[in-house]
């Protein structure tokens, strides 16, 4: 039997992490910041809703959908968006801004999406979990924990190798070093931005179509998120792309394991319930960003690499 | 290069325009260019940077293009496994010209390579910039700060200014005409 707590903080760790990740590889090849991934992360969610509810299917098909899908609308925003406004000059905070104007739209694609769902096939589509859909493993342990975990391992081993041992991948940490530079040694780097972008999405969806399958969903989790990605992003540093992932993984942790445990320790010393304490698991990634902004700018990976 | 925006006229290389090409693919036609500043990748090994400007040559190419380096910038062979930032402005320079040359050019541009290096440093490179022209017949297009030097090594030289050629022709005319040395060049009062 292993601690809920434990599940929850593992499963919530993992899915920070990977969006942290795919963050912070888009901001490394194109400098963007992407605000649109928190919602890259429910349209995986909806995904496993519409695979898993709707149309009764093994909840877990939807990670390559997922995967797929969030890919190709990263690039849709790459090639839509993004790519025409830089070259007519468009300065990164226009990009950036455009990111939330993308989400905006992509936001109310998937809501209306999920009123068509409400009335063609009578569920509830909002404020919902889809734990019971998961297969028990027993003592208390669900396979949404171990897909978790073996999915962020998967993403993190697979792109390790990708970036070290493929002409590719070396060519797409040489845009991040020095864009103009690669291009001068005959490196696409538009064809590496693609690929970022299209990981990025993918990445973040994937990650994103395993929250239902642990904690209740709405829509609004696209912005609730999406400080918590950023959070964990700057605590990596922006820089590394392994960073983003531990960043977004300690993130997650305090958010939902040390937070949980504080309360249980504050409630009686201040008279709340450690349920009302537990609401202001909000601000951790504000004090988080706070905190590294002002003690280590460079996130913890730029703590040991000194120059 | 096509790092920088073109607002009037057309490049041609080898008979074809190529004012609209993706620097890549410039690069792949044997048009390198090696930048004044961060024309090394800096938290890079010398010999990962060898790799990464070499990494649509095939392991033989690498080799035979590798000892020219070798002949080059014997100095090189001692630093393989250096981190870039850990090497002083010649060295760094002398990775940058490497790194160009592996890539077969059949032009190499090169933008102020003396610039920011000690006078010392700079005599070498010029050195360097003969022994590669008579090693390798590659065309050089060099820009740069110290004229005088500079029309001293070479075979053709051009005058820009605003966008527009003020004077072709050879360097000794050029070293030789009072008011453009004057008022260009810094040559003479």
């Amino acid at each position: 039997m292993i601690d809920p707590l434990i599940i929850n903080t593992i499963v919530y760790s993992s899915i920070l992490g990977l969006s942290s990740l795919s963050l912070t590889l888009t901001y490394l090849t194109t400098k963007v910041p992407n605000f649109a991934q928190g919602v890259f992360l429910l349209l995986g969610s909806y995904v496993t809703f519409t695979v898993a509810e709707a149309l009764k299917q093994n909840p877990y098909l939807s990670l390559p959908v997922a995967f797929l899908l969030g890919g190709a609308v990263a690039l849709i925003q790459y090639y839509g968006v993004l790519l025409p406004l830089s070259t007519r000059g468009g300065s990164l905070v226009t990009q950036m801004v455009a990111t939330l104007a993308f989400s905006i739209l992509l936001y109310g694609g998937l809501n209306a999406y999920a009123s068509y769902l409400d009335y063609v096939y009578n569920v509830q589509s909002r404020d919902v979990t889809l734990g019971f859909l998961d297969y028990n493993l027993g003592g208390g342990i669900r396979a949404v924990f171990l897909v978790s975990a073996v999915l962020a391992a998967a993403f993190i081993l697979s792109l390790y190798l990708f970036l070290n041992k493929t002409r590719l991948g070396v060519s797409v940490r040489a845009t991040v070093e020095n864009p103009s530079l690669a291009e001068s040694m005959g490196i696409n780097t538009k064809l590496v931005k693609t690929i970022s972008w299209f990981l990025s999405g993918g990445m973040a969806s994937a990650a994103g179509s395993l929250y239902p399958l642990q904690f209740v969903f709405s829509p609004t989790l696209a912005y609730s998120i999406l400080l918590s990605v950023f959070a964990g992003s700057v605590l990596g540093g922006l820089m590394s792309l392994f960073g983003g992932f531990i960043g977004g993984f300690i993130e997650g942790f305090i958010e939902k394991y040390v937070v949980t445990e504080l309360s249980i320790y504050l409630s009686p010393v201040i008279g709340v319930s450690p349920f009302v304490i537990n609401q202001y698991s909000t601000l951790v990634p504000l004090i988080v960003v706070a905190a590294v902004l002002l003690i280590a700018p460079n996130g913890i990976m730029g703590m040991r690499v000194k120059r | 290069m096509g790092l920088a925006s073109v607002s009037s006229g057309k490049i041609l290389f080898e008979g074809d325009d190529i004012t609209k090409l993706p620097p890549y693919k410039r690069s792949r036609k044997g048009l390198v260019y090696v930048a004044q500043t961060d024309n090394v990748f800096k938290t890079l090994t010398v010999e990962e940077n060898f790799k990464l400007s070499s990494y649509d040559l095939s392991e033989d190419e690498y080799k035979e293009r590798i000892e020219i380096v070798f002949t080059l910038f014997s100095q090189i062979k001692d630093i393989l496994k250096r981190k870039v930032y850990q090497l002083s402005g010649g060295q760094r320079q002398m990775v940058a010209v490497s790194l160009a040359l592996l890539r077969k050019p059949k032009i190499l541009l090169l933008d102020e390579p003396t610039a920011q290096l000690a006078p010392k440093v700079a005599n070498e490179i010029f050195k360097k910039i003969i022994e590669i022209r008579d090693l390798t017949e590659v065309g050089i297009v060099l820009v740069e700060q110290n004229a005088k030097k500079a029309l001293e090594i070479a075979d053709n030289a051009y005058l820009f200014t605003s966008g527009r050629v003020l004077f072709k022709g050879k360097p000794s005319e050029l070293l030789s005409n009072p008011e453009l040395g004057r008022i260009f060049l810094g040559l003479g009062v």
